[in-house]
């Protein structure tokens, strides 16, 4: 009789052992995947960028913080980058804005929003390469033409060719290419929006504008808070579209940081200092990622 | 469609300024979409010209459609093959990441150890920003090393491995805001995890596949850079790597290139019309609840 | 149901586990099945063999097949095709694919990921010049000397195909550095140059530029911005001629310290190609390969500045202009013009190859007589085999003349050895000149970037130095 319990007992230890392992291997296959492809490399990465590996030999060096200190000083490395948060920063801005009017331009229309919203997404489901090298073209041809007929003189020699704009163009192009993206998560974001509020607002007298920035734009804010989020990490790891599109150039007027480290690892033969670029790059995300969601989140808990 | 039904409300209230707004926003919207078409029009004038033409005066209308420079961008790039490559690589790491991610977040969302898969959680958010030119160098040898390279299956591999964080990330975070109490019932009839999960979970959590399928599936199929490194085969090539490697076989033929370019952006748009809701609420379902 | 997908889902990635992870899953070679059958007709064969000055028959009856895997640039597989047809007469079951490069840094930059990753194509045909010697030192090539070809080279400076007295890469073409001019255009502007009266110093050359835009041409001289190789072909080429003309142990005076490219010699540079921007038109910074072909075939250009390989691409889009080459004539004085040619591109073979056997067979086909007739006539190239003959591009009808007269002495070798990632920075400061930055300033962080280099790879510099030798 009094066995029983006992049985029990261990009986029950031991299922629940069971279940702990068989939960384990459930989570086993994910975190192996994830470990193997994205966690050794980066450890592989701050390791080689502690070294002088140029990415061929078999033999390397460990120079400790060498490279790291080298970045600081170095204007090679400085340029690319200050282009790049350039380009975040317009981009973000841009992105969400035209984002925005475009939701609330594909949501207004009376007739024909899904071939509004069809149409206006489907840039963003091209690849970038293809994007980069068919404007290309454009600024060559198509607004060549078109800048000499209007007597421009800087369209009609290609915008791409010069110093000031490459990069400009750089984020118009992205623009044209992403905006679409942007706007289905802020239509999303307004669907969201309950009506009962436009109502109590219209009661109210808001309406237009002010209705638009009290009401609207405030309940918007998770999406707000994705766009802008995303936009930011994402222009950080731009390569395809610009690479297409100018090649870094004139002269390296329009070269991302995602571009010198590319460089530096496979044509200039500096994989370790490469290397050292990429994590500090790594680390310049992390920070705008959590300030920029510490910042957004706050307005998302005022908003509620 | 809630904001339809307001307009409508609105519309009769204020009928004249009602319709001068609407068509100017309709108008507006127009414009938008012209500018938006346009580099499609310009590919594809120019792919129905002939070589000399296209690059002597691509903007204009061509004086005979040579219908022929499909035929033989299909030829040179391979087509079906190319397609081929891409659907596999897309195709089984999508399967892999909805298989892995969804239980794998599953647990760290229900388990009792509470404390020891939360640091499993956190592991993996970690890895939501890290940028593909962080480890470039050591991955490629990684690769190497595993035999990995110049395989498409090994890309699935990898493709599985590098979208797994974010997919735990939005899973998580659905999974969490769903009640206990669905499983409860399940739990009663003494179903095990694996059943409560396929059986009941799974189509919970549909919205949120959706948001998973819709970005991982663009973020791999357009994927450029990662291909060019590990596949060096031209059999092995995917869109994205014939897209660009055309342009410099064909190098003067812009007719050709931009052909080719229009016979690989067909696929990506049909299916996207066809799939136009799915897509629009899964970006939605993740955007918001994420 | 749910479980099945499940199921499925799960027995379809075990599935490509086991395929995917057998092996590095190889698509291009296969394993060669070299079979030792001696076949005698193979041997006897007639008008097919061909007959070189040295020694052995191309096929010694073993019999190949595989697949080589070519990595070569854009317009190279056109001849190789050609090559390959004629060798597929006596080895019917040998194939070719090719990976393509579109332009050096290219090439560079595909390389290190190969070597990277270990996956070298079989063979590959690229500028000797700046890494040839580096793969040679480091292992990643065969050496051919047992191939025995090189005594089928007319005679030229083989520095950069050798290391260590082996040879590592078999040109196929003399590559010359030249002026390419649209003849039609200039016919019609009633300019007639002819092997008498090219220009033959920088003062000749602006002027006949200056002909041509008082006879109606704007901007007859064509830089193509954005492209690393056009843009800087000019320079090159003024550094052949003129700097090294100066100084031929420039480079290594840079390297040990000596020399500077802040030094006023190379400041010059820019200097001169100043006068001829007034003649470049005004969109050059952003202007494409094809853009400037699409210039020249229009007539809306006459000159530009390439090895004569660009040819090939221009025939592609017309066969039939009139396009004349001219040597470089970029110096001070019209003694000191040279004809800038020599061996540029080699093929080689690399420890990578899965048949090595097979491709050493056909690299020793494309040296003899017979493959190089068939290799240049297809490429509209200059052959560098001893007797061979092809009927050459008419375009290439003065040069010719020059060099088989002797009329000017040769400039050594197009690509010399630069550092890696030369081109590169040279392309960058040419593309800053063009947009309009101080030429100080532009050489200025040529010579930053450079030493950037330099400091990045001592042990490069220090074996350049070692085994350089001064002239």
């Amino acid at each position: 009789m009094k066995n029983k319990p006992d049985v029990m007992q261990v009986q029950a230890k031991q299922n629940k052992r069971k279940t702990a392992v068989a939960e384990f291997m459930l989570v086993l296959p994910a975190l192996a995947l994830y470990g193997v492809f994205v966690v050794y490399p980066l450890f592989g990465g701050i390791f080689y960028s502690l070294t002088d590996w140029d990415g061929v030999r078999k033999t390397f060096n460990f120079i400790g913080a060498k490279n790291y200190i080298d970045i600081m000083h170095d204007s090679y490395v400085l340029e690319p980058l200050k282009n790049t948060f350039i380009y975040a920063f317009f981009n973000t801005i841009i992105l969400n804005c035209l984002g925005l009017l475009m939701a609330i331009g594909a949501e207004s229309v009376r007739r024909g929003r899904n071939v509004f919203r069809a149409l206006l997404y489907i840039p963003s489901v091209l690849s970038a390469i293809l994007v980069g090298f068919v404007f290309n073209f454009i600024f060559d041809k198509s607004l060549g033409a078109l800048g000499k007929q209007l007597g421009i003189e800087v369209m009609a020699n290609n915008l791409l060719g010069s110093k000031s704009f490459a990069l400009a163009m750089g984020i118009l192009v992205t623009s044209w290419k992403s905006a679409g993206w942007y706007m289905v998560v802020y239509i999303a974001g307004l669907h969201n929006i309950d009506q009962s509020l436009y109502d109590a607002a219209s009661v109210d007298g808001v309406t237009g504008w002010k209705r638009f920035c009290y009401v609207t734009f405030p309940l918007l804010a998770p999406s707000f808070t994705i766009n802008m989020v995303l936009a930011v990490e994402r222009s950080f790891k731009q390569y395809d579209l610009l690479y297409a599109l100018t090649g870094g150039g004139p002269g390296r007027a329009s070269e991302l940081i995602s571009m010198t480290i590319y460089n530096e690892c496979f044509t200039n033969k500096r994989a370790g200092y490469g290397t050292a670029l990429g994590i500090i790059l790594f680390l310049i995300i992390v920070v705008i990622t959590l300030f920029q969601m510490k910042v957004l989140g706050k307005r998302e808990e005022n908003a509620r | 469609m809630r904001a339809n039904k307001n307009n409508d409300i609105v519309m009769n209230k204020r009928s004249p300024r009602r319709v001068f707004s609407d068509v100017t926003v309709t108008l507006i919207m127009i414009i938008l979409v012209l500018i938006i078409l346009y580099p499609f029009i310009v590919m594809l004038l120019v792919s129905l010209k002939d070589a000399k033409e296209a690059l002597v005066s691509p903007n204009t209308i061509p004086e005979k459609l040579h219908w022929k420079n499909y035929s033989m961008a299909w030829k040179n790039m391979n087509y079906l093959k190319v397609f081929g490559n891409t659907v596999y690589i897309t195709g089984g790491s999508l399967a892999g990441i909805i298989l892995f991610s969804g239980i794998c977040s599953y647990v760290i969302s229900w388990s009792k150890y509470k404390k020891f898969y939360n640091c499993i959680y956190l592991i993996f958010i970690c890895g939501i920003m890290i940028p593909f030119y962080t480890a470039l160098v050591p991955l490629s040898k990684l690769m190497t090393d595993l035999h990995l390279n110049n395989s498409l299956t090994g890309m699935i591999w990898y493709y599985i491995g590098r979208n797994m964080p974010m997919a735990v990330f939005l899973y998580t975070g659905f999974i969490r805001s769903v009640s206990v109490e669905i499983l409860e019932a399940g739990k009663v009839d003494g179903a095990n995890i694996w059943d409560l999960y396929w059986k009941i979970m799974f189509p919970i959590m549909k919205p949120i596949t959706s948001t998973i399928l819709v970005l991982d599936a663009l973020g791999i199929w357009n994927d450029y850079l990662f291909p060019k490194i590990m596949l060096i085969g031209k059999d092995l090539r995917t869109i994205t790597l014939a897209q660009a490697y055309f342009k410099g076989e064909n190098s003067g033929m812009m007719n050709l290139t931009f052909a080719a370019y229009i016979l690989t952006i067909i696929p990506v748009v049909l299916f996207y019309f066809a799939f136009q809701r799915n897509i629009v609420e899964g970006v939605a379902a993740g955007a918001v609840k994420g | 149901m749910k479980k099945k997908l499940s199921m499925l889902i799960i027995a379809a990635l075990m599935a490509t586990t086991i395929s995917g992870c057998g092996g590095s899953g190889q698509s291009e070679s296969k394993s060669a099945e070299t079979q030792a059958a001696e076949k005698a007709e193979t041997q006897a064969a007639s008008g097919e063999v061909e007959s070189k000055e040295s020694s052995d028959a191309a096929d010694d009856g073993i019999d190949y097949s595989g697949t080589i895997t070519m990595f070569c640039g854009t317009e190279d597989s056109k001849a190789f095709d050609a090559v390959m047809a004629e060798y597929q007469k006596l080895h019917p079951d040998v194939n070719i694919e090719y990976i393509i490069w579109e332009n050096v840094t290219d090439f560079e930059t595909m390389m290190t990921n190969y070597i990277a990753t270990d996956t070298l194509p079989d063979m590959y045909r690229g500028q000797v010049g700046v890494v040839q010697q580096q793969y040679a030192m480091e292992g990643y090539l065969l050496p051919l000397d047992d191939l025995d070809v090189e005594g089928n080279l007319v005679n030229g400076d083989t520095s950069l195909i050798k290391y260590k007295d082996s040879l590592y890469s078999f040109p196929m073409t003399i590559a010359y550095s030249v002026t390419l001019c649209n003849n039609d255009k200039l016919k019609e502007l009633g300019i007639d140059l002819t092997y008498d009266n090219y220009p033959k110093c920088m003062d000749e050359f602006v002027d006949l530029l200056q002909k041509c835009r008082e006879a109606g041409c704007e901007y007859p001289f064509s830089v193509a911005g954005s492209d690393t190789s056009s843009c800087t072909a000019w320079p090159f080429q003024y550094i052949y001629q003129v700097l090294y003309g100066g100084n031929p142990n420039f480079y290594a005076d840079v390297l040990s310290g000596k020399a500077d490219w802040a030094d006023p010699e190379f400041l010059k540079m820019f200097d001169e190609y100043d006068r001829l921007r007034e003649y470049m038109a005004p969109d050059t910074a952003a202007k494409t390969t094809d853009g400037q072909k699409a210039d020249f075939i229009s007539g809306d250009t006459i000159f530009f500045s390439q090895t004569a390989s660009a040819l090939t691409g221009l025939r592609n889009l017309d066969p039939d202009m009139d396009i004349l080459m001219i040597p470089s004539s970029f110096t001070e004085k019209p003694e000191d013009q040279t004809l800038i040619g020599g061996f540029d591109d080699g093929i080689s073979i690399t420890t990578g190859a899965k048949n090595p056997e097979l491709c050493k067979d056909f690299l020793k086909f494309i040296a003899s007589k017979e493959g190089c007739e068939i290799y240049c006539s297809n490429s509209s190239c200059v052959p560098t085999v001893k007797g061979a003959e092809i009927d050459s591009d008419p375009a290439f009808r003065i040069i010719l003349e020059i060099a088989s007269k002797g009329d000017l002495p040769n400039s050594a070798i197009l690509s010399r050895q630069w550092i890696s990632g030369f081109k590169e920075l040279l392309k960058t400061g040419c593309q800053n000149w063009l947009v309009g930055e101080e030429p100080q300033s532009v050489v200025d962080k040529i010579s930053k970037e450079h030493t950037r280099l330099m400091e990045a790879s001592p042990d490069w510099v220090q074996n350049f130095l070692a085994d350089y030798e001064y002239k």
